[in-house]
């Protein structure tokens, strides 16, 4: 098992006047990593500014890419979905295009994977920064503390129920594990990222954190995702719209079937 | 033949076939683990192993042993204990006192057996000597040490006492764990409240690492011991008087790093690159982070880890057993040609010339 029997997936939505830096730097991560993925999936939506961009755009030397347009609903979720579909290795990982791979993440997979075979998803120890790249905190490093979770380095479904600090990106999947408890599910609008990690640990999925840096998770960029329904007037999600969603991800964690949902105030 | 010859005469012999008594007098830590007691137990099977007449001399019968942490392949050696009165010596026979034991040696100093000191740690020389007294008061010439730093110290305070220095070995499972380390940071210090110190202090000032667990050393079996030690990332080390420093020995044959504040005298081994040395010890917790930090990154340098296999080398069974094996059979030729020139000197002219 080595790196190579990974597809890194890196789901687009839209392209902000500083998209191309931040993307830069973010492909600029795996070429620097001390070993490559197998293939790189760049999903983004249909459109001409995209087909633009890439026709201009030069991956680095070494690493090999597709790109693929997706002409249907182009949320984080459903191009991770899609992303999946087409991976044809074993292992996929998920790399926001505003956030970076470390050097090291890559080959500690290669290292942790050949004592932990029965491991489905490899967290990363992420390192979240602000837009500055100053150190805000750790995310998924929880379950090395002692006493924290069923067994140390593990994340349970008891543990995740009363624990939500951990987050998909960054984390090295075996693919048929994904499909076979349904993957990312877009309905679930504020906490699909926690819903799919109950599902995962509901359905016996092993689950590890690397203690080891992983991954740079920029925080709260402006425009970004969590930053809209945080900040924009528009998006501004309620405390108990909020609570709402979290509430919804533990009870729609036992269907692995994406279920249409309203939110009404 | 007089009584005396005869006597020297039995003693001769027994000394050319081993069969010498060498006691260890060994200290009853009730069942807690300890470095010194290990090597005690480590040396006396070597010299069975080597046919010598070797056992552990306890003080009480009631003494514990070291069953329930040091292992089964050595609770099954010979033992004995004084206050039976097993300790019947001759003038072939062999006392290995600790160093702590400064009164043992105002009991025993009548008894017509060798009387050696096996220092392990030359801090506890003075404590239970009389001011102004010292092992040659009390018959004592040879001393047996484990660190060429702790001879140099013991010539100073005994110049007369002649002071061989013997390795120790560190036991085969002291290894790394098969499965990548963990964030655990094993810590090791002489005084329980420099541990809570060194814990309390590291999470104040590095309130990131607060999911980082430290592993008290303590009150463990020497294989859990060895277990936990292989599966942590670094290991802190605090023992200012420390005579040989098992602990950080142990934790370079498991592969995980020191972090320690300089011992008063500082070991043979201890090198500038074989772990991360501090003189302040309050600088431990800062070196702790820093080094967290390079750990989490992948980037602590491999010189260090290739440093501390170097100096493992030194520390193996084969080299321990040769130098003890080696010692006590130098030192059975000395005493039978000692005892040889006795008896010459007893005997009518012609008789043994």
């Amino acid at each position: 098992m080595n790196s190579k029997n990974i597809t890194i997936l890196v789901p687009l939505h839209e392209l902000s006047p500083i998209f191309s830096e931040w993307f830069n730097k973010c492909v600029k991560s795996i070429e620097q990593a001390n070993a490559k993925p197998g293939k790189i999936l760049f999903i983004c939506p249909k459109n001409n500014e995209f087909e633009d961009f890439f026709s201009k755009w030069e991956c680095p030397k070494g690493l090999d890419y597709s790109i693929i347009y997706n002409d249907g609903k182009t949320d984080f979720c459903s191009q991770v979905n899609l992303g999946v579909e087409s991976t044809e290795t074993e292992y996929f990982s998920i790399l926001e295009h505003d956030d970076e791979y470390s050097n090291i993440w890559l080959s500690q997979f290669d290292e942790y994977v050949k004592h932990y075979e029965d491991v489905d998803i490899f967290f990363p120890l992420v390192v979240d920064t602000d837009e500055q790249g100053g150190f805000i905190g750790f995310t998924n490093e929880a379950v090395w503390a002692m006493g924290f979770s069923e067994e140390l380095g593990f994340l349970d479904n008891n543990t995740a129920l009363k624990y939500q600090n951990f987050q998909v990106s960054g984390m090295i999947m075996k693919k048929d594990k994904f499909e076979e408890i349904g993957g990312l599910k877009p309905s679930v609008k504020l906490t699909f990222n926690y819903e799919f990690l109950l599902r995962a640990t509901y359905n016996d999925s092993v689950i590890m954190t690397i203690p080891k840096v992983g991954y740079k998770h920029t925080n709260q960029r402006v425009n970004s995702l969590f930053w809209n329904y945080k900040n924009k007037t528009s998006e501004k999600l309620s405390q108990d719209e909020a609570k709402f969603w979290v509430e919804l991800a533990k009870k729609e964690y036992f269907f692995t079937t994406d279920r249409e949902v309203v939110y009404e105030n | 033949m007089d009584e005396q010859t005869k006597t020297l005469e039995a003693a001769l012999a027994k000394l050319k076939n081993k069969d010498g008594k060498i006691y260890f007098l060994t200290q009853d830590t009730e069942g807690r683990a300890a470095a010194s007691v290990s090597t005690n137990y480590q040396y006396v099977k070597h010299l069975v192993d080597a046919g010598f007449n070797a056992s552990i001399l306890y003080e009480k019968k009631t003494a514990k042993g070291v069953g329930e942490w040091l292992g089964s392949e050595f609770t099954d050696l010979p033992h004995g204990n004084i206050e039976s009165g097993e300790l019947k010596v001759g003038p072939a026979d062999i006392v290995m006192i600790p160093e702590l034991y400064g009164h043992v040696l105002e009991q025993i100093v009548q008894m017509p057996c060798q009387k050696i000191i096996l220092c392990q740690a030359y801090d506890y020389i003075l404590e239970t000597l009389k001011p102004g007294f010292s092992w040659p008061n009390y018959g004592v010439t040879r001393c047996m040490t484990t660190t060429k730093a702790q001879k140099e110290h013991i010539k100073t305070i005994c110049p007369t006492v002649e002071t061989t220095v013997v390795p120790i070995s560190i036991p085969k499972y002291f290894k790394p764990a098969v499965k990548p380390k963990k964030p655990l940071i094993a810590i090791h210090t002489r005084d329980q409240r420099d541990t809570l110190k060194i814990i309390k202090t590291f999470y104040l000032q590095n309130p990131q690492f607060k999911w980082i667990t430290f592993k008290d050393m303590r009150g463990m079996s020497r294989v859990d011991f060895a277990e936990a030690l292989g599966e942590s990332c670094v290991s802190i080390w605090v023992d200012r008087i420390s005579g040989l420093g098992t602990f950080p020995i142990e934790s370079m044959m498991c592969n995980t790093p020191v972090i320690g504040s300089l011992p008063i005298l500082k070991p043979d081994w201890l090198t500038n690159d074989n772990g991360i040395w501090t003189f302040d010890e309050s600088k431990i917790v800062e070196v702790l982070g820093n080094f967290l930090k390079n750990w989490l990154e992948d980037s602590v340098p491999v010189a260090l880890y290739e440093k501390m296999a170097e100096t493992t080398e030194q520390f193996s069974e084969e080299k321990e057993r040769d130098g003890i094996v080696n010692y006590f059979t130098e030192l059975h030729k000395t005493l039978t040609e000692d005892m040889e020139n006795s008896i010459n000197k007893l005997s009518p002219m012609g008789v043994n010339s």
